[in-house]
């Protein structure tokens, strides 16, 4: 049976937030966040390019993201690396840029984030215990012995024995590297940990365990996580809401299992599609072709929509407009001319 | 080289790998990488080798091709291709046939290629290595190679630099340079890792079709299970440097007969059970230096038994080959079922 889907175009600037079901004011509210980096006198990166999203307290948002759609530039906004060339990031109701420096360290502290390779990130110098009190010292919060003791907690957190504390990152696995980047998050007490490709450069069976680490530490000290890959299996296992980003824009924001039921762009579509699975082709469908054609260069930045040279559905409004935010479910957010007028909607 | 077509019959195989070992010198003594790996591929067939970092599956593919830096590795054992021992075989015999009967890609396609020369000439230059071919016959060859390979406008790219392609064009090149002489064996080390998964479906497919359409053997090296279903026939699993199962592809994914398999399998996050906690197989992988006798993935497997302190071998069992004395004892779940497409 299929399901009619009413699309209904934004009206306002304020409803292109796209915005969870709850009524609490987000945690983080991106509007029409741009980043550009000014590459020699002329040209003009577009890294982000007018993305609204918001991330509600206790939820799991995931981007994810082709290399180059932007997905760690937005990263790198929401812990306050980086500063939107245009539009606002509200943290809690704060806009970072507008705080003084003392004010703002404060409160970025609260906003934490776990890097792709775990080696790169820690100090080859330093032992575990001085890696994870590390941002206890730059805070200085309490004696020496109360960062000690914070630190070997946020060890236990992780599933790290005090027996690790005095070892050197060359002495632990990759998995266990990654785990000390996650204990020196926690010592902040962050309301937010933005994951940042956090299990892609891990083994299939390390990459496991660190994600049941993440969900684990979500339910046990209430974590909020904006979590960013290009796997779609690891985004779509962790995730509430799922955010699919394609050259510096949002495409499609929705629920994850509305958006595995029924993905409403042709990208996200396209996603699904060339997502290899683990059955051999003679015991499955046929997989439909791949996309042909590769993702626009962000320097020469197409007019209309972002997409279009890689859709099969592109028609010349597709190259002349710039399609709006249209809500078709509850929650549920496609940026596409043609959506839910060319697929049928499962329904459940 | 006049001996390298001796074929015998068509049934034989074009590889042969017999106990195959590499040993790495290091500061404190010798270190064994990969312990006897043997296996052996038809004409035509796509077998994936897969295993987590360090189990030996890249060590493995670069010994067949003599990659390995002499001074620090010592290889034993032997890979008969198309009748030829590789690795006995002097460098200048090597380097005759790599290239042209056997070829290799790697996987970052920016570090493999030259940076100061055009895609075009960095082709030609392969081709011209192992043929007596005039340079504008080289030219057109190339072309039709990179149009093969679905680049556009290949008389254009031709006098492209490396730079200016993406990362799915620069490995399209690569197979491109690969395939120009149309080599009877392809090793393709993690060739799709670090592309986007929308480019790495289009690369998937089209080595498919070109394996398909040349009768090209690949020997694909990865660490990703479902990219071997989409391509291979028959899929090699090693751990800590050994093979602990060779298996026809639907054997493997339906029914494997190695925990360390079916354990893999279990801790992939597969979309449709979302929240659930990933099964992972805990513990380590032992490192080179300190191999604990018996079964090497004794320590982390629950199936372990006393009988797994005596080290198992490679034994037959139905259609796949498994290295596990209990294998007959014990019933694993393969990867069809939790995909939800029932067979």
């Amino acid at each position: 049976m299929g399901m009619v889907i009413e699309i209904t175009p934004l009206q306002s600037s304020t409803a292109g937030r796209l915005q969870g079901q709850t009524d609490r004011s987000p945690l983080i509210a991106v509007e029409d966040l741009h980043v550009h980096f000014q590459l020699g006198r002329h040209d003009v990166l577009r890294a982000v390019n007018g993305v609204s999203f918001d991330v509600n307290a206790g939820e799991v948002f995931g981007i994810i993201g082709e290399s180059g759609s932007g997905k760690s530039t937005v990263a790198r906004v929401l812990v306050g690396l980086l500063n939107p060339t245009e539009g606002t990031v509200l943290h809690d109701g704060v806009v970072l840029a507008k705080l003084r420096s003392r004010e703002f360290r404060s409160v970025r502290r609260g906003y934490q984030i776990v890097f792709q390779d775990p080696e790169g990130a820690l100090n080859p110098r330093m032992t575990v215990l001085q890696s994870v009190r590390e941002p206890l010292d730059i805070a200085g919060v309490g004696s020496s012995q109360d960062r000690n003791q914070a630190a070997m907690t946020c060890l236990e957190q992780v599933g790290l024995g005090s027996d690790f504390a005095g070892r050197y990152p060359h002495q632990l696995s990759g998995g266990q590297k990654q785990r000390v980047n996650i204990a020196r998050v926690l010592t902040m007490q962050p309301k937010l940990v933005v994951c940042d490709e956090a299990v892609a450069a891990l083994d299939v069976s390390i990459q496991a365990e660190i994600i049941n680490l993440f969900s684990e530490l979500k339910y046990r000290l209430g974590l909020t996580y904006v979590f960013i890959s290009h796997d779609l299996n690891v985004v779509a296992h962790i995730s509430d809401r799922v955010a699919v980003m394609y050259l510096g824009r949002l495409v499609e924001v929705s629920p994850v299992e509305q958006l595995l039921a029924s993905p409403m762009h042709p990208y996200t579509q396209a996603l699904l599609r060339s997502r290899p699975s683990p059955v051999p082709a003679s015991l499955r469908e046929k997989r439909q072709p791949a996309l042909t054609g590769e993702i626009p260069n962000a320097i020469s930045y197409p007019d209309g929509c972002a997409f279009q040279s890689r859709c099969p559905q592109a028609t010349a409004l597709c190259a002349a407009e710039v399609p709006v935010w249209r809500s078709a479910e509850s929650g549920h957010w496609v940026a596409c001319h043609f959506a839910g007028q060319n697929q049928k909607t499962q329904s459940k | 080289m006049k001996r390298l077509l001796d074929v015998e019959s068509p049934a034989a195989p074009l590889l042969k790998v017999e106990d195959l070992s590499v040993f790495f010198r290091t500061g404190a003594g010798e270190v064994q990488a990969t312990d006897s790996i043997s296996f052996s591929l038809a004409p035509g067939e796509r077998l994936g080798i897969v295993g987590e970092s360090g189990c030996g599956k890249t060590v493995t593919g670069l010994a067949l091709l003599g990659l390995l830096p002499r001074f620090l590795t010592r290889v034993t054992g032997k890979a008969y291709f198309e009748g030829n021992d590789l690795i006995a075989m002097k460098r200048s015999q090597l380097r005759a046939i790599s290239g042209r009967r056997l070829a290799m890609i790697f996987q970052e396609p920016m570090r493999a290629l030259d940076p100061v020369f055009t895609i075009g000439e960095q082709i030609s230059e392969t081709l011209r290595a192992h043929m007596s071919i005039g340079k504008r016959e080289a030219r057109n060859k190339v072309i039709d190679a990179l149009a093969e390979v679905g680049i556009p406008s290949p008389a254009r790219r031709y006098d492209d630099y490396p730079h200016t392609l993406s990362g799915g064009m620069q490995q399209r090149v690569m197979i491109a340079m690969a395939l120009i002489c149309k080599p009877r064996l392809l090793i393709a080390d993690e060739p799709t890792t670090a592309l986007d998964v929308t480019v790495q479906a289009q690369i998937i497919d089209l080595l498919q079709r070109l394996s398909e359409s040349t009768g090209t053997a690949l020997i694909f090296i990865t660490h990703d299970l479902g990219v071997v279903a989409e391509l291979c026939t028959r899929v090699l699993i090693a751990y800590a440097g050994q093979v602990v199962e060779d298996s026809p592809i639907e054997t493997v994914y339906r029914a494997p007969r190695h925990p360390y398999t079916s354990g893999l399998f279990r801790s992939m996050p597969s979309l449709g059970i979302r929240g659930t906690v990933l099964p992972s197989i805990g513990g380590r992988v032992p490192s080179l230096g300190n191999m604990p006798s018996g079964c090497r993935f004794r320590e982390r497997c629950g199936y372990a038994q006393p009988v797994c302190l005596v080290k198992p071998e490679l034994q037959p069992s139905g259609d796949a080959c498994v290295r596990c004395v209990r294998t007959h004892e014990i019933t694993l779940p393969g990867a069809v079922e939790r995909a939800g497409n029932g067979v």
